[in-house]
């Protein structure tokens, strides 16, 4: 199939060249559709110190469906859902604004700046994004403690 | 004689004085009694008894009911005596033997009512049949064929099939109301059906007419037809600037049509440069090369056949790179379904809804992403610059330069633009502009207001819902398209 052998090539690209901070690897080496990244917190950012596991889930009519991109640890974002899926979903990664060309390195990088810069005005928890845009402060705390609580083990 | 109740005509006898002699006046001397049927034990019995008061006939039924009667039969002996009219219904008054009705439930043989007059007969012709065979009417004829000790005697049959023909009238009642049930039922079904069968056709001409997108709308996952497909060119690619139009047939590879090839949309020349001039297929990310052959779709995107082929067979008809369908305008799919109609309706009021909410883009970045953004009830993405130039510069070397390049392209074309006012709260026209940016930015804004969730697309539209529906539902949708 074209589709894995794509696959395959972009795996290549980003284990060989991964993106700053970031380490991707498959959850099965035998299925090329999941893949486990491991995303350290951008320093300049309040995630920083914390280590952050995401599955990516290539779905099977990759590229013409956008991949899914769940946190696996517990994070305080305005764009990460806040339950056992930590489903973000925004941007690129929407089926409608998914396009074939993207690469899955440009959603790792796109995750990684989100994380830099959260985007409140497509919140999946409005509250956080609420508080991210009055009250910076709270926010930003709530964030680390997060961070060390739940992200900061290897 | 099937059910029919037959047995031997005989009068019961009285006990009590009194209504011995009160029956002297309705029964001759010479009726046939009991006694007057000797050793017929094996016969069936039929009591015929003259209904002239209620305590005597209470005496006929308990007599009758000692006798082992099959079944009774009696007259009213009063003023209708000599009328051959019907005897009154079973609830008249004059049936009433003052035990609240219980002899009718009680009695374990029927009892049947004749007109007086036939009772009268009856019962003057039982006189007559209760001597030896002698005595009997024609009795010298009836002595010359059978032995003298045989007796002739009346013989009474009831028929009762008769009485099951006519229904009981809350039968016929209830029959007459679900009758009307079914006339009711069966009318509106007929005009939903034609009510839905019109607006299947109307938006069918709206198709044809090219004021509906249907997978635009995420009406029906459309897949592109093989011979639409033969029809987009296939050329071998000749490098980001020339463009040769040569349709080369190796297309026929896959086609087992051999259809002339003869491409009715415009051509591409020389002079007439793709847009989107792309190095890479952005399927499968590989480089074309001067052998490569390339199909290229009506929106000028050019793929390898293999890898977009199969997509718009089995997938989608919309191109993967800008979202535009490549179905010809007015291509309508060969069925137009009801869920097709519903979808569009729910479409339209959704669209209305959202045109209607407040306007809603005060944030910093509406500036920059201001289509985006007004889009009121609805979310939309809008990736800050940063992210934006962070793809286009991270994307290091040609073959990962191109995918994102062609991107980069139509945004920069998009956010050129000068805004459209319909943008503006304005709702847009219902057919859309015949621009083609601005159709597939109306085309964008209703795929938006149709996806709520990030994932409700056409997949978990028509067919599919229809496989989980419990059958009596199917059945329901079926009388009575459009409630279910």
């Amino acid at each position: 199939m074209s589709a894995s052998k794509r696959i395959v090539k972009e795996l290549t690209e980003v284990t060989s060249n991964p993106p700053a901070g970031t380490k991707v690897q498959l959850v099965d080496e035998s299925d090329v559709h999941v893949w486990e990244v491991l995303l350290d917190g951008p320093e300049q950012s309040v995630y920083a110190g914390g280590h952050f596991k995401l599955l990516l889930t290539l779905p099977k009519d990759y590229p013409f469906k956008p991949p899914v991109l769940n946190f696996q640890t517990k994070i305080y974002h305005p764009n990460v859902s806040n339950d056992d899926k930590g489903s973000m979903c925004l941007g690129m990664l929407r089926s409608d604004e998914w396009k074939p060309p993207n690469k899955l390195m440009a959603v790792i990088n796109m995750a990684r700046n989100l994380l830099i810069e959260p985007n409140p005005d497509d919140a999946v928890e409005t509250a956080i994004a609420d508080q991210y845009k009055s009250n910076r402060q709270e926010f930003e705390k709530t964030a680390r403690d997060w961070t060390k609580k739940f992200a900061g083990r290897k | 004689m099937g059910s029919n109740i037959y047995g031997l005509l005989y009068v019961p006898d009285l006990t009590s004085e009194p209504c011995r002699n009160a029956s002297a006046r309705y029964v001759p001397e010479t009726a046939t009694r009991r006694a007057n049927l000797p050793g017929y034990n094996r016969y069936f019995l039929t009591a015929l008894v003259p209904w002239f008061s209620p305590e005597c006939m209470l005496e006929y039924l308990r007599a009758a009911d000692q006798d082992d009667v099959a079944s009774m039969i009696t007259y009213l002996t009063d003023e209708s005596m000599n009328s051959t009219m019907q005897p009154p219904p079973m609830r008249d008054s004059r049936w009433d033997l003052r035990d609240g009705g219980q002899w009718k439930s009680a009695s374990r043989y029927p009892v049947f009512a004749i007109p007086g007059l036939t009772g009268y007969t009856l019962m003057q012709q039982t006189a007559a049949y209760s001597g030896n065979l002698s005595s009997v009417p024609f009795g010298d004829e009836l002595i010359r064929k059978y032995p003298r000790a045989d007796h002739a005697r009346l013989y009474a049959e009831v028929r009762t099939s008769g009485n099951r023909t006519t229904l009981p009238t809350l039968w016929v009642f209830l029959l007459v109301v679900l009758g009307l049930l079914l006339v009711v039922i069966g009318f509106s079904s007929l005009v939903m059906h034609f009510l839905q069968r019109r607006r299947r056709s109307i938006l069918r001409r709206r198709i044809i007419a090219g004021e509906v997108d249907i997978e635009a709308l995420g009406l029906k996952r459309m897949t592109v037809p093989q011979e639409v497909l033969d029809k987009m060119p296939v050329y071998t690619y000749s490098g980001p600037s020339v463009v040769e139009p040569q349709r080369s047939d190796s297309a026929a590879k896959e086609l087992d049509n051999p259809a002339p090839n003869t491409n009715t949309t415009t051509p591409p020349t020389p002079t007439n440069t793709t847009a989107f001039t792309q190095p890479t297929c952005p399927i499968c990310l590989d480089d074309f090369d001067h052998t490569t052959q390339v199909r290229e779709l009506p929106c000028r995107h050019i793929f390898h056949p293999d890898c977009v082929d199969s997509f718009l067979l089995t997938l989608s008809s919309l191109c993967p790179m800008c979202k535009k369908s490549v179905l010809p305008p007015g291509y309508c799919p060969a069925t137009v379904t009801n869920a097709m109609v519903r979808r569009e309706r729910m479409m339209g009021r959704r669209r209305a809804a959202a045109n209607a909410a407040p306007f809603s883009g005060t944030n910093p970045t509406s500036a920059l992403f201001g289509r985006r953004q007004s889009q009121g009830a609805v979310r939309r993405v809008s990736i800050p610059p940063r992210t934006l130039n962070f793809f286009a510069g991270n994307t290091g070397g040609r073959r990962i330069s191109s995918a994102p390049e062609a991107g980069g392209i139509e945004m920069r074309s998009q956010s050129s633009q000068p805004l459209p006012s319909t943008a503006e709260g304005v709702p847009p026209p219902e057919p859309p502009p015949p621009l083609n940016t601005q159709r597939r930015r109306d085309w964008a804004r209703q795929r938006a207001a149709a996806l709520v969730g990030p994932r409700a697309t056409a997949e978990n539209d028509t067919d599919a819902g229809d496989r989980t529906r419990p059958k009596w539902k199917k059945a329901l949708s079926r009388i009575f398209p459009g409630i279910v």
